[in-house]
């Protein structure tokens, strides 16, 4: 079974089709690419595997498990029992109201998504640190009353919480400027601060928007280096990219969408050598 | 000099500072009169009452302009379980926490995901329709405009609580504690998950963080201790009326955090002295009150937008939205 799947997702905003009918899947433990045009909606499928909005239409299954459902209609509403006692806190209530919605993107995140964003969304005015600190914040329970009489399981975890933030930013390289504020690092360390926050929420699959977006040549090749490595940590990888270098590079297989619709799949080969992609990007020849 | 003088107070531990603090805090008093004793008092009740709305403007970033409702609230419910079932005013604080919690939680769940002056709006309402059902006598139980009277002194151990004195060292100690509570909160997972949906909601989101829950508990944690506060005010006056949940009320309220820097507890007190204290010792002030709420208010919104006494985050955070506001003065969004 694939990690992640795609079937007919669909987007509308008004009247133009974002995402037309995609389907795709994404195997565990392989780097996928989603390439297309400028406006041919691969953010807005990541918008979509990640909760950020509903699909007009469409399934995406996560291990097995529907994650995004179109927006319920109040007729629907209305006639969906389970909509009537979704606001009890019972777990197979729970279990059957979320076979019928979206899940927000926290609870996307909590089940093994985690992103990062075409433009940087760091926490500018925060440390290194602590927006790593952040991707923990799931993986651990404090509440008030921890907060508050700071019992011994709370000084663990927040021991716990900084420890385990600063293995990842270890792994990004990012040690000397752990409490540097976010936006006083350098643009390129700002994408891998991205990814270090990200990796700290424990996912299994990581989806990244364009990674070496403003990345030159020496920070492009190590951003290929840390994906792969990654990768073989166990952690799917699911990646929009315009830099062809990185994509036919590190990526084992490729989506290519073209005004929201897909018009091609495959090895990087493949899909180099396929006309419609030729097409896509370099428009059609004049005879 | 100056800078030598503050590198040696730095210097000083902070244990010092909040020990010095407080034997002031209990030393102020003595050598007043009962009026100004009910001034010390009065200031430490409104500092508990910005502690409180700074949990949800300074800490969570949110707006809240109705807060005097849920202070009303308190006082009413201590009012009310004192003249009609006798309950000892002290007992009855923590069920005014709870009730005010209550009602913060059911006010601002539905209105959640409104943002910046849309709830801004629904609070100001809110507030409003407190005071309108306190003054329209609800449920017959509210007493009308003339709100409700007699209400017991609370007694410790067999000790009345009555002099304007022992009501400050009741304010005081529960002062500490709220100072020591927020804090707390401040630095922990909670803080942090309200620091980054002050800073970006959709990341956050994206982390991982529940920001409705985490923007709820903020309501919650903020209504809850306006009610305490209410509770406070209904001790020593023994008497409650709508006045309490009046807008004006929730302005002071939401000037003492913003003037004195959003998210800091020592802008808190600045505030505090500004807004309250100030005002209720010069009989000028008191008359030009709401003038000078506005004067402060215009003034320091052009001159030091991040208040008085500002947390270095909040600074921080309203000089880089300044910046990015006059690097692009044109774009239409």
């Amino acid at each position: 079974m694939a990690l992640l799947e795609l079937q007919g997702l669909t987007k509308q905003f008004g009247g133009l089709v974002a995402v037309d009918h995609v389907d795709f899947d994404v195997n565990e433990g392989e780097i996928l690419g989603l390439i297309g045009p400028n406006g041919a909606g691969k953010t807005t499928i990541f918008n979509m595997i990640t909760g950020i909005y509903p699909p007009t239409e469409g399934k995406i299954y996560f291990r097995g498990e529907r994650i995004a459902h179109p927006p319920l209609t109040w007729r629907q509403r209305f006639s969906t029992p389970v909509w009537w006692v979704s606001w009890l806190p019972l777990p197979s209530v729970k279990r059957r109201w979320d076979e019928v919605r979206t899940l927000r993107p926290h609870e996307i995140t909590e089940r093994g998504i985690a992103r990062t964003f075409q433009t940087i969304r760091l926490f500018k005015n925060l440390t290194a640190l602590e927006n790593v600190m952040a991707g923990l914040h799931h993986r651990t329970h404090a509440g008030v009353w921890g907060a508050v009489a700071r019992p011994p399981s709370q000084k663990q975890e927040e021991t716990f919480i900084v420890a385990e933030a600063e293995k990842y930013l270890a792994f990004m390289g990012l040690t000397d400027y752990r409490d540097e504020l976010a936006k006083n690092l350098p643009y390129g360390h700002q994408r891998r601060l991205e990814i270090a926050r990200a990796l700290a929420a424990e996912p299994s699959l990581l989806v990244l928007d364009e990674p070496a977006a403003g990345l030159n040549e020496q920070e492009t090749l190590e951003l290929m280096a840390t994906i792969r490595q990654i990768r073989d940590s166990g952690i799917t990888i699911l990646l929009i990219e315009h830099d062809m270098k990185v994509v036919m590079g590190i990526c084992e297989r490729i989506v290519v969408l073209d005004y929201g619709k897909k018009i091609a799949e495959g090895t990087p080969e493949e899909v180099q050598n396929n006309p419609r992609v030729i097409e896509a990007y370099l428009g059609e020849e004049e005879v | 000099m100056m800078t030598a003088l503050r590198e040696r107070l730095r210097t000083i531990r902070p244990l010092w500072w909040q020990l010095g603090l407080l034997g002031l805090a209990l030393l102020l008093p003595l050598p007043m009169g009962d009026y100004y004793r009910s001034v010390l008092w009065r200031t430490a009740l409104y500092i508990i009452l910005g502690l409180s709305l700074n949990v949800i403007v300074g800490y969570a970033g949110l707006f809240q302009l109705g807060h005097a409702a849920f202070y009303a609230l308190g006082a009413y419910t201590t009012a009310l379980l004192n003249l009609h079932w006798g309950i000892p005013i002290l007992l009855t604080f923590p069920i005014s926490i709870l009730v005010a919690a209550f009602f913060g939680y059911l006010i601002t769940r539905p209105i959640l995901h409104l943002r910046g002056d849309y709830l801004c709006i629904v609070t100001i309402a809110f507030g409003e329709v407190v005071r309108l059902a306190l003054v329209n006598n609800i449920f017959g139980i509210t007493g009308g405009a003339n709100g409700l009277s007699g209400i017991a002194r609370p007694v410790l151990f067999g000790f009345a609580i009555r002099e304007p004195i022992y009501h400050y060292y009741m304010v005081l100690l529960f002062l500490v504690f709220t100072i020591f509570a927020v804090r707390r909160l401040e630095n922990s997972r909670l803080g942090r998950a309200w620091m980054y949906v002050r800073e970006d909601e959709v990341a956050a989101e994206a982390m991982g963080i529940d920001t409705t829950r985490v923007k709820l508990l903020a309501f919650v944690i903020g209504s809850g201790w306006a009610g305490l506060a209410g509770s406070l005010y209904a001790a020593k006056i023994t008497v409650v009326s709508p006045d309490q949940a009046k807008f004006l009320e929730s302005v002071v309220m939401f000037c003492i955090v913003v003037l004195g820097g959003t998210g800091s507890i020592p802008g808190v007190f600045v505030g505090t002295l500004g807004m309250v204290t100030l005002p209720e010792l010069s009989r000028a002030l008191k008359e030009w009150r709401d003038a000078w709420l506005g004067l402060a208010m215009v003034t320091m919104m052009i001159a030091r937008p991040e208040g008085l006494w500002p947390s270095r985050r909040i600074r921080m955070e309203i000089r880089a939205a300044q910046e990015e506001a006059l690097a692009a003065p044109a774009s239409g969004d």
